[in-house]
């Protein structure tokens, strides 16, 4: 178990040498203003090794120098996704967003929705699972010392043991549960071409409900072979063909 | 109170025209000929809305005019009476009796026909044929030698850029036309879709010129410029004046001809003043749209230009601004294009331009401030304008100046002054260059499920472990099990008890304190150890026993101790005391099962 954790860490931290040379070159390239030749080493570089946040992220920008607004959108957005606290993501993905044709009032959600929400997001789902999971053992430990040292003054340690962290434990799974069922809700993907109209049903024959237009993200709900039920950032709904959307 | 008469107005009002309500049909004369305008008339009194007017046939009569509605409301001694009118102007088209059918109105849900009207109609007499055909006469002679033309300069040219309209007056000099005044315009064209501007026109003498032998005398009336706003079609609308003129009548004219009487001047027999509208056509003209390719520097600019650049200063300080001056001459939309933008170096200020404009050249004039010190560059100032001439946006460009700055006087570090910083622009952050971590697959790095099944377990486990527990310790605990046998064992030490009591031993009384001591320990679980008065009594309260069954333990206990230490026969017997003891004994297993 602890050999395959360094084996982890050591794969998260060290490049392969030549993964190393791209991502410099790619970023040279950048740097100069070259970046149609940034674009194609960054996404080699996803291809070749993985998702990485700041991959996504430095993509993202190359697009958007480009003024490929609905692209960069994407990358800022699945930069995001790797790593929730990227900043200049957030800032970056704001600006982006201040330049695509559609603006619109999000749904004001509930505050207690919106507070819970914020709560699950402070970590990940897992990593609230964890804290359950060490919430249960610690639980379990009160428990069996409570069975062993009955007649010691630790007794009542033991009770309390058993009491806040039991407690504690049904808390964390509760949220942990909670922020993966978000996590799932939250599928979504970026409009990729410049105009999309959000039908009524998914063929090409139902009515045509809104033209939208690249860059903006919608929460994906269902699929239906190649159409998506899609909800607009308002609220309203529709089907699009699911290859005008990249998803996140 | 105000109110209520008002309502009561209204009902009156509606009433009123309930009642009333008429529709009908007249003519200003019954007999014509068939030279004579004949005025139609339809009225509609006291009716509030009207709808669905329906004019009558028609068919023998030329229609002149109309229709012209009117309609007047007015309320004498409280009562109201309301009219609505159509009128045409009609000319019969044969002679004999002719009939205007009824025509229809709807009022509501109600229809309104009027009675029909026949008129009798005579072939025009031999006079008022001449009459009219000598105001015909005059007529066609002013159409031709008293007439305005409009010059258009271009017909065919860009947005933007200048067409200029001017319309001549032309007389035919030598005439009838004796004398003629221009009294005024009587319709002035709306340039619609143009930027006009009347343009002052000098030339009052006029000139001759000779058209088809004739020599007419050619005056302008007016000169426009016109600047296209939009693309496409645009017309200027027809220009009319009116004049008067004093025409030269021919001896011959009979004296009591109707339109002697009509416009005779009776201080002259041989000159008649004459009124004449003469009216200039309308112009089409085509508006190109601008190529699409414009610059960025381009600001509406349409003409031929050139462009210079100055400013006031290369050395100055912060104390004063410095004066940037585009100058612009040629010709062209002057008026429309907008003032130049200027690029200034990051901190500097602005304000509106000073505009001077003196004949082909239009000066801007920027004020500039430097707020902090250093050298600046006034970036290269580019400026485009469209060349009607050669079809295509041609860019100025004007230099750009370096300027240093010097602190002035007045300069405070802006720390000091308390000014926010001011944002330039946005853009976004620029690109990491930390090394990325890759991760392979899309999945979570640990699933959310199998950890929450991992909280579960032990949850389950310590549920599974309490409950065995408390099943084990209400069949095991050893304390349980004491606790359940300590009478037992008492009752067991109370039989050797009374055997040393009948043997009067008094070893008794040193049986009945561990009696009491072993029983209390069991009951309580006071380790053995720690077994005292106080501990006792603590124990007891804590378990909230009777405060007299408390006192009875510790006296028992006391009565005891004193028992086995005092002197031999000084006691009481030892069956009093061993009945005591049992008593107790009776008397705290009955309280620990009814607590």
């Amino acid at each position: 178990m602890k050999q395959l954790l360094y084996l982890f860490l050591i794969a998260g931290t060290l490049l392969p040498v030549q993964a190393a040379d791209t991502y410099s070159n790619a970023n040279s390239a950048y740097e100069k203003g070259q970046y149609d030749e940034a674009v194609t080493l960054y996404h080699q570089l996803l291809e070749e090794e993985g998702e990485a946040a700041v991959v996504h992220y430095n993509l993202g920008n190359a697009y958007f120098k480009q003024s490929q607004y609905g692209k960069a959108i994407l990358h800022y957005e699945k930069a995001l996704q790797l790593d929730r606290k990227m900043n200049d993501a957030k800032f970056n993905l704001d600006i982006a967003n201040s330049r695509i044709r559609d603006k619109m009032e999000p749904i004001q959600q509930p505050i207690l929705y919106i507070f819970w929400y914020n709560i699950t997001r402070l970590l990940y789902p897992h990593q609230w699972a964890l804290l359950a999971l060490i919430g249960g053992w610690v639980a379990l430990g009160g428990g069996i010392l409570f069975v062993l040292k009955r007649h010691t003054p630790l007794r009542r340690t033991a009770v309390y043991t058993i009491l806040y962290a039991g407690i504690l434990t049904v808390m964390l799974a509760a949220i942990a549960w909670s922020a993966e069922a978000m996590e799932q809700q939250q599928a979504a993907g970026i409009i990729m071409e410049p105009t999309v109209i959000l039908k009524s049903e998914p063929s090409e024959n139902s009515t045509n409900l809104f033209i939208l237009h690249e860059g903006l993200k919608l929460r994906i709900l269902d699929t239906d072979n190649d159409w998506l039920y899609v909800a607009m950032p308002d609220g309203n709904l529709g089907w699009v063909r699911s290859a005008t959307i990249a998803r996140i | 109170m105000s109110r209520l008469l008002t309502a009561l107005m209204i009902c009156s009002i509606a009433w009123n025209t309930q009642a009333q309500t008429e529709f009908t049909a007249s003519v200003s004369s019954s007999t014509v000929t068939t030279a004579d305008r004949i005025e139609l008339v339809f009225e509609l009194s006291n009716a509030s809305s009207a709808s669905g007017f329906r004019a009558p046939s028609m068919s023998d009569f030329k229609i002149l005019g109309g229709p012209m509605q009117s309609s007047n409301m007015s309320i004498i001694n409280g009562k109201t009476s309301q009219r609505f009118s159509i009128k045409y102007v009609l000319q019969a088209r044969k002679a004999g009796k002719l009939t205007i059918g009824p025509a229809s109105v709807r009022v509501g849900s109600n229809t309104y026909v009027s009675e029909p009207i026949t008129i009798s109609v005579t072939e025009q007499t031999a006079n008022t044929q001449e009459e009219r055909s000598a105001e015909q006469q005059i007529n066609d002679f002013l159409r031709n030698n008293f007439y305005i033309k409009a010059e258009v300069s271009d017909r065919n040219i860009y947005t933007g850029d200048d067409t200029y309209i001017t319309y001549k007056l032309y007389v035919n000099a030598r005439s009838e036309i004796y004398d003629y005044r221009v009294n005024g315009a009587t319709k002035v064209p709306d340039y619609n879709g143009f930027y006009a501007q009347d343009l002052d026109v000098t030339d009052n003498k006029g000139e001759y010129v000779n058209i088809n032998g004739q020599q007419f005398l050619v005056q302008t009336v007016k000169k426009v410029k016109l600047t296209p706003q939009r693309s496409g079609k645009l017309t200027a609308d027809p220009l009319s004046i009116d004049a008067t003129l004093t025409l030269r009548v021919k001896s011959q004219r009979k004296s009591n001809s109707v339109f002697e009487e009509f416009f005779g001047n009776s201080f002259s027999s041989s000159y008649e003043r004459y009124n004449y509208v003469a009216t200039a056509p309308a112009i089409e003209i085509n508006v190109k749209e601008l190529p699409a390719n414009a610059p960025a520097s381009f600001h509406g600019a349409v003409g031929s230009f050139t462009m210079e650049t100055g400013i006031s200063g290369e050395a100055i300080t912060t104390d004063d601004p410095l004066t940037y001056r585009i100058t612009i001459k040629g010709s062209g939309n002057f008026e429309l294009f907008e003032a130049p933008e200027l690029t200034l170096p990051p901190g500097w200020e602005t304000y509106e331009p000073n505009i001077q404009q003196s004949g082909g050249a239009r000066t801007f004039e920027y004020l500039l401030i430097p707020r902090n010190p250093g050298t600046y560059e006034i970036p290269a100032y580019e400026w485009t304008y469209f060349s009607p001439d050669l079809g295509k946006y041609q860019t100025l460009t004007a230099p750009a100046y370096t300027v240093d700055v010097a602190a002035g006087k007045s300069y405070t570090v802006q720390g000091n002054t308390g000014d926010a910083i001011e944002q330039l622009d946005t853009d976004i952050r620029f690109i990491s260059r930390n090394a990325p971590r890759f991760r392979r697959g899309a999945g979570e790095t640990i699933s959310t499920n199998l950890l929450l099944a991992g909280a579960g377990l032990p949850l389950l486990a310590l549920a599974l472990l309490l409950l065995v527990d408390y099943g084990r310790r209400k069949g095991a605990d050893p304390a349980a099990a004491k606790n359940r046998r300590a009478g037992a064992v008492a009752r067991k030490r109370l039989k050797k008890a009374k055997e040393l009591a009948a043997s009067d031993d008094r070893r008794f009384y040193d049986e009945a304190i561990r009696v009491i001591w072993g029983y209390l320990g069991d009951k309580f679980q006071i380790p053995a150890g720690s077994l005292n008065k106080e501990n006792i009594e603590a124990a007891l309260t804590a378990r909230a026993v009777d405060p007299s069954v408390i006192a009875a333990t510790l006296d028992l206990l006391q009565q005891m101790e004193m028992a086995l230490f005092s002197p031999v026969g000084q006691d009481r017997p030892m069956q009093d005391a061993h009945q005591q003891l049992e008593n107790w004994m009776l008397q705290m297993e009955k309280g620990r099962k009814g607590s």
